[in-house]
């Protein structure tokens, strides 16, 4: 049990998901945001993972020094992208925000949509973690051998 | 040349540690990858590797020829030369890892690698107390 | 020596020839060889062991049931030798002990 490149992968992975979680609740944080840094109603964000080696100091030369692609892989949030879906439009003449002819534009944000996805991200976390603690029993069976 | 049962007895589970090992980490992978846009699920065939290694067919026998650095810290990095990488049951981001299916591995491959390490445990027990028991007598 | 005296008396079975050089040349060097060989696999999976947990120690990347199966293969034949040499020893003195 190779518990360093183990925590490796499985630290990448947590990392996302927290990233994720992040952008989950600055998501439902601004989800009736009008306003926004850059001007004009809230817009959605997503994160968009990739697949990444993790940081290693011996194992991946090793492995690219023989041409092997199959080495163990982490992740990474490559990018934190905008939802292109429109927003919501609805009449409101009387919102401060509202345009000339009385139409507020709301975020894209749909709450539910980000709860699932908070369910999904944190069970995401814990299935890692889960395979983090697995090979942390494992190493310690490992080390109880002809004790 | 002193032959002990300990030289070549053992490497039977010593392989099957590796290989379990090597799952292990596939699994990590796998897990740490379940969204990503166009991952393929890797799989490690337990029964095809562990063969492989055993015959030393595949392999680089790095462990003891090589003369690399790394060679010694890691001859499980030839282990990874048998992953496949797997195309059915993609999903609409061309994914195809199943977090059921992984959970199922981990928790069967966890097992039998505290079962082989629990052989091993044995073996060594045996033969110290072979030794010892020779004191004296 | 006559070739035809040596024929015709069985030779004696190399082991248990008397005289210095043969017993010095063939039992002595033999088992002395034996003796070297195991001390020197000893030592090589002492060192071996001791790469894996120098790896360890150093934070790199260990398989760590390699680590530990390399220490107790190790352990294990450091100890048999130590018992071969307490039994040889013990053998040596009893021989010593022996009425001639």
């Amino acid at each position: 049990m190779n518990l360093d490149r183990v925590f490796a992968v499985v630290g990448s992975a947590l990392d996302s998901q927290r990233q994720r979680l992040n952008v989950i609740a600055g998501n439902l944080a601004n989800a009736e945001s009008t306003r926004s840094p850059n001007g004009g109603a809230y817009v959605r964000r997503d994160v968009v993972f990739q697949t990444t080696a993790p940081e290693q100091p011996f194992s991946f030369v090793f492995a690219s020094a023989f041409g092997d692609s199959s080495e163990p892989a982490g992740v990474k949030v490559s990018d934190i992208v905008q939802d292109t879906r429109p927003l919501r439009t609805v009449y409101d003449p009387d919102h401060p925000d509202a345009d000339e002819k009385g139409y507020l534009q709301l975020p894209n944000v749909n709450p539910v949509e980000e709860m699932v996805n908070l369910i999904s991200a944190t069970r995401a976390y814990e299935a890692n973690l889960a395979v983090l603690e697995t090979g942390k029993t494992m190493t310690l069976r490992a080390l109880e051998m002809g004790r | 040349m002193m032959i002990s049962p300990w030289d070549e007895g053992t490497r039977l589970y010593e392989r099957a540690l590796d290989v379990r090992s090597g799952i292990h980490e596939t699994i990590a992978s796998n897990m740490a990858n379940e969204e990503t846009p166009g991952y393929k699920a890797r799989e490690l065939p337990f029964h095809k590797t562990l063969t492989a290694l055993l015959s030393g067919q595949g392999t680089l026998e790095v462990h003891r020829s090589h003369p690399s650095h790394f060679a010694l810290f890691d001859p499980n990095g030839n282990v990874f030369h048998h992953t496949i990488h797997r195309e059915e049951g993609a999903g609409l981001d061309r994914n195809t890892v199943n977090l059921e299916k992984e959970m199922t591995l981990m928790a069967e491959n966890t097992l039998m690698y505290m079962t082989v390490s629990r052989f091993l445990d044995g073996r060594f027990k045996l033969w110290k107390s072979a030794i010892d028991e020779g004191r004296g007598g | 020596m006559d070739p035809v005296t040596l024929k015709t008396i069985p030779a004696v079975p190399e082991p248990f020839a008397v005289g210095p050089k043969a017993s010095a040349s063939h039992t002595g060097a033999g088992f002395g060889d034996l003796l070297k060989n195991a001390v020197e696999s000893v030592n090589r999976m002492q060192h071996e062991a001791g790469q894996l947990e120098d790896a360890v120690a150093k934070g790199e990347q260990v398989n760590i049931h390699q680590a530990v199966i390399a220490g107790e293969k190790a352990g294990l034949s450091f100890k048999l030798m130590t018992q071969v040499r307490n039994k040889l020893v013990d053998a040596y003195e009893e021989i010593m002990r022996m009425q001639v």
